[in-house]
């Protein structure tokens, strides 16, 4: 089910920027507001480079929000800082090309092609005025092709299923070709054979030196990561390595124990109790 | 600024005037019209449009009908105007119209942006407001400046018309002094009060209206006060005749009762309604219709009040 | 470059040359309609008042009519884009009230104080119903507390139109004898239209233009949504606010000229999509020069249909435009089928 991948030019070059700065995101002593409530409250937490990083909580823990802070979408606040960084420091462009965000129930306002879509991708990129680069439409094709759907570059995003539209919003997160990559949900709508294809394409991205960071309910994909981050009512609670019995033991912990984790050869089950 | 400028116009007028019966054609005709625009004219105007019903009747009452080329949509009288070219409404003019007509001089009672463009395009206009009686006085006199007449035939006329309507007053048989009137304009209800001009001719005929004076010149009323105040006459145009009766109260009223309902055809009651010379013929129709009622039994005696 | 996109271009070429050779014929025609028919052209050299007919009334009003047009398409596409709503229409956020609000304070004002009269000659009635377009869409502004949220701002809009029209009304009850000259306003005209209209219009025309050249990207984000533009770090809700005090200077602009124009705001970016979609640097060009084909159109029939009298252009553009959105309606469902 993994994808073998062969190792790129660029994985060494990842090692070798690994060595200089190992956090991908720092956030010290973040307290957000939602309207009257404090949706994070003094989150502190370091996100590794070249990993893939899962979040997991039960609903109303502050994933989501989370993770918008880290894409600067609440204000560029000043507890965070990007592979050493503070991102109030950098501009919205820079932000936006280091930084790229799939949102969860992001509504699509326009019925437009598969294709334009995914291109709205580049637009941190792009300059101004004119027309897409041939390098922007390669690293659209490859985008479409990484999710499988360039067989639908030429339809419009309101013929697809729930399903395909999410994996072609995936590509559009993968067009921006930033270092790091916030998926809020990401296999919402998705069947199991395409959960497994998302699974690979995340592990394939951190193989070349990406970051990716991960908010997701299904608790057995995230036990694929690298790296578990538990959040509970805007705090986080737990860190560790995703493979760790004391992770496991969190995870259930903060789900009040109404969960197992079981061992499954090299993987885990995640059973309610 | 605006004012000492028009003490100066007013006042070199005067000066001219005080000489007799002034040669108008050695000196520059300037006026302020109702917008406050300053009108100046080297000699009286030969061509003449005029875009408001009761300045086309002043130009004819002052005996300068043959100087209009061209007139609105809604100028009717004399009959002589059916052969000039009309030009729109007074909000809406026909501008490429009026100006291939090489005006000297526009009339218009209306402010709107038709005034600004024909001034733009460099011709001159002339904007008189009426609302009152003393208004349409005012304005004979302008218009008499305007041509170039000596004042006195502007006063003339105007006591022309002064004496029609006394007359016309003298028509209503004793019995109808003093009647307690509703006139409504329009179906509303909107009605006619005192201080609007039409009001103003209900009381010169003698005439008692029922609307109280202080809600504007023409108030939209609710109609439970005409059934609390019993008119004993219920003055209208035919355009707006509503089943009256359907109207709730109505039916009790003794006006609807006892028909005592003046019905006026639509080109009649454009003429009461609109402040302008033709005043007089105004008052004159309400008259007859008050003097044929009385065949009806309508009697300001019978009234409780 | 895919030959997809490169046949896109050129197409979009073709329809941009097809538009403004359209738009030249129909100013050419403008020339020729008018209440005095063809006697100003025949008359041209020998009548001083037939130049005068053909170069200060015709011309302008035909190039007004075509720049008050342009400017109602550029922003219809501008609304439909930041509101992310193909029912957006430039007078969404309150300025066709607010300009009648002017209008109707202007004419009731008049023959007041002396002041009011002073006010009333630099301004006139046009800039009374600039003046209030703004106003009312920075009401709104202020009212929905910036230009964050989007259904407030909506919400927001309607409010202030509603309170404006209500304000109107209760100045005409006051003053029943402002109605008919409100009423002219409203119907729309290009009737009073002059080359410093044109002036205006086509200024205002080109500072719509270039904020929209500079921020066509970000309308392009908005189609994913709010917060993925921002991630793609080309939305501020700040510049969302620049751009509606555009649209309002712009709007504010068509209506001042040519009064309450309907459905070409509306129009002229459906239209515009048919052939352009996620692009809105295209969209707002096509929507714009649609837009002014359109309004021109409706002012040579508004003319010509009853000459010498002249049909108010806004009942023409209403009768084409609901016309055109009844056939879009029952086209629909024969499209969503295929699958």
């Amino acid at each position: 089910m993994l994808v073998n991948v062969s190792p790129a030019l660029n994985e060494t070059d990842a090692m070798t920027a690994l060595s200089e700065n190992p956090h991908a995101v720092a956030v010290k002593d973040l307290t957000v507001h939602l309207g009257e409530t404090e949706a994070l409250k003094q989150v502190d937490l370091t996100i590794p480079r070249g990993q893939w990083t899962a979040l997991i909580g039960p609903n109303g823990a502050g994933k989501s929000t989370l993770l918008r802070a880290i894409g600067g979408l609440s204000g560029k606040v000043a507890e965070i800082e990007l592979l050493g960084q503070p991102i109030a420091n950098l501009t919205s462009r820079s932000l936006a090309q280091q930084v790229s965000w799939l949102g969860q129930n992001e509504q699509i306002s326009s019925d437009i092609s598969v294709y334009d879509l995914v291109m709205l991708g580049r637009l941190p990129h792009r300059p101004w005025l004119g027309s897409p680069s041939t390098y922007d439409h390669q690293i659209v094709g490859d985008a479409l092709k990484r999710v499988h759907a360039d067989q639908w570059r030429n339809r419009l995003i309101s013929e697809l299923s729930g399903g395909e539209q999410q994996r072609v919003l995936m590509a559009r997160a993968l067009a921006v070709e930033a270092e790091i990559l916030l998926l809020d949900e990401p296999l919402n709508h998705l069947d199991p054979p395409h959960q497994a294809d998302c699974l690979a394409l995340i592990k394939n991205l951190t193989s070349k030196g990406r970051t990716v960071l991960t908010a997701l309910h299904e608790i057995a994909m995230a036990l694929y990561a690298h790296q578990i981050v538990i959040m509970d009512q805007g705090r986080v609670v737990f860190q560790g390595a995703a493979h760790e019995p004391q992770t496991h033991r969190a995870i259930e912990n903060v789900f009040d124990d109404k969960i197992k984790i079981y061992p499954l050869r090299d993987r885990w089950a995640v059973l309610p109790i | 600024m605006l004012k000492l400028l028009r003490a100066l116009v007013l006042s070199t007028i005067a000066s001219f005037f005080s000489a007799g019966f002034g040669s108008a054609s050695a000196a520059t005709i300037a006026l302020t019209g109702s917008d406050g625009q300053v009108v100046s004219l080297p000699e009286p105007p030969r061509r003449v449009i005029s875009l408001l019903p009761s300045w086309t009747e002043a130009v004819c009452l002052l005996d300068r009908c043959d100087h209009l080329i061209g007139v609105d949509r809604y100028s009717n009288w004399p009959s002589t105007l059916k052969s000039l070219p009309a030009l729109g409404g007074g909000f809406d003019p026909d501008i490429e119209g009026i100006l291939a007509l090489k005006p000297d001089l526009i009339l218009t009672g209306a402010a709107s942006k038709a005034n600004e463009r024909l001034r733009a395009l460099g011709l001159t206009v002339l904007m008189i407001d009426a609302q009152t009686n003393e208004d349409v006085h005012r304005a004979l006199e302008m218009l008499a400046r305007v041509f170039g007449l000596p004042d006195q035939i502007a006063e003339q006329r105007w006591l022309q018309i002064e004496d029609e309507i006394s007359q016309a007053a003298k028509l209503i048989p004793p019995s109808q002094r003093n009647l307690r009137v509703y006139f409504e304009v329009s179906a509303e209800p909107y009605a006619a009060a005192p201080d609007s001009f039409l009001g103003q001719t209900l009381s010169r005929l003698g005439l008692r209206n029922i609307i109280p004076a202080g809600l504007g010149s023409f108030p939209k009323i609710n109609p439970e006060l005409v059934v609390k105040e019993s008119p004993d006459v219920i003055m209208m145009s035919e355009g707006n005749l509503v089943n009256l009766s359907a109207r709730p109260g109505w039916s009790t009223l003794n006006a609807v009762k006892n028909q005592h309902i003046c019905l006026f055809a639509k080109d009649i009651a454009n003429v009461i309604v609109r402040p302008g010379p033709r005043m007089a013929e105004g008052a004159r129709a309400i008259v007859d219709c008050l003097t044929k009622q009385v065949s009806s039994g309508l009697n300001a005696a019978e009234v409780t009040q | 470059m895919t030959t997809g996109h490169q046949r896109a271009t050129t197409w979009y070429a073709w329809m941009v040359f097809a538009l403004l050779l359209i738009s030249c014929l129909l100013i050419a025609a403008g020339i020729c309609v008018g209440s005095t028919g063809f006697e100003p052209i025949n008359t041209f050299l020998s009548n001083p008042a037939s130049h005068d007919i053909l170069w200060h009334i015709r011309l302008p009003r035909s190039i007004g009519a075509y720049l008050a047009g342009a400017l109602l398409g550029m922003t219809g596409a501008i609304a439909q884009g930041l509101f992310r709503n193909p029912l957006a229409d430039p007078y969404l956020l309150g300025s066709a009230s607010g300009a009648s609000l002017g209008v109707a304070c202007a004419l009731m004002v008049f023959g007041g104080s002396p002041f009011a009269e002073y006010w009333l000659a630099r301004l006139g009635l046009t800039g009374a119903a600039f003046v209030g377009a703004v106003s009312a869409v920075l009401l709104t502004l202020l009212l929905a507390r910036g230009a964050q949220d989007r259904l407030k701002l909506l919400l927001s809009g309607v409010i202030v139109s509603v309170i404006f029209s209500a304000v109107t009304s209760v100045i005409a009850f006051r003053s029943p004898g402002i109605l008919q000259a409100l009423q002219s306003f409203l119907l729309g005209s290009t009737s009073f239209m002059s080359w410093a209209s044109c002036v205006v219009m086509g200024g205002v025309l080109l500072v719509g233009l270039i904020a929209s050249a500079a921020l066509a990207r970000m309308l392009d984000a908005l189609i994913l949504g709010e917060r993925t533009a921002m991630s793609l770090g080309v939305y501020q809700p700040v510049v969302g606010g620049v751009l509606i005090l555009i649209m309002s200077l712009t709007t504010g602009a068509a209506v001042a000229h040519a009064g309450l124009i309907a459905f070409v705001g509306l129009v002229a970016p459906h239209l515009g999509r048919s052939f352009v979609k996620a692009n809105h640097a295209k969209l707002i060009g096509l929507s714009t020069l649609i837009g002014g084909v359109l309004l021109l159109a409706a002012d040579l029939l508004a003319r010509g249909l009853l000459a010498p009298e002249e049909l108010p252009v806004g009942i023409l553009t209403a009768l084409l435009g609901g016309g055109y959105l009844c056939w879009l309606m029952y086209r629909q469902p024969s499209t969503r089928q295929t699958r």
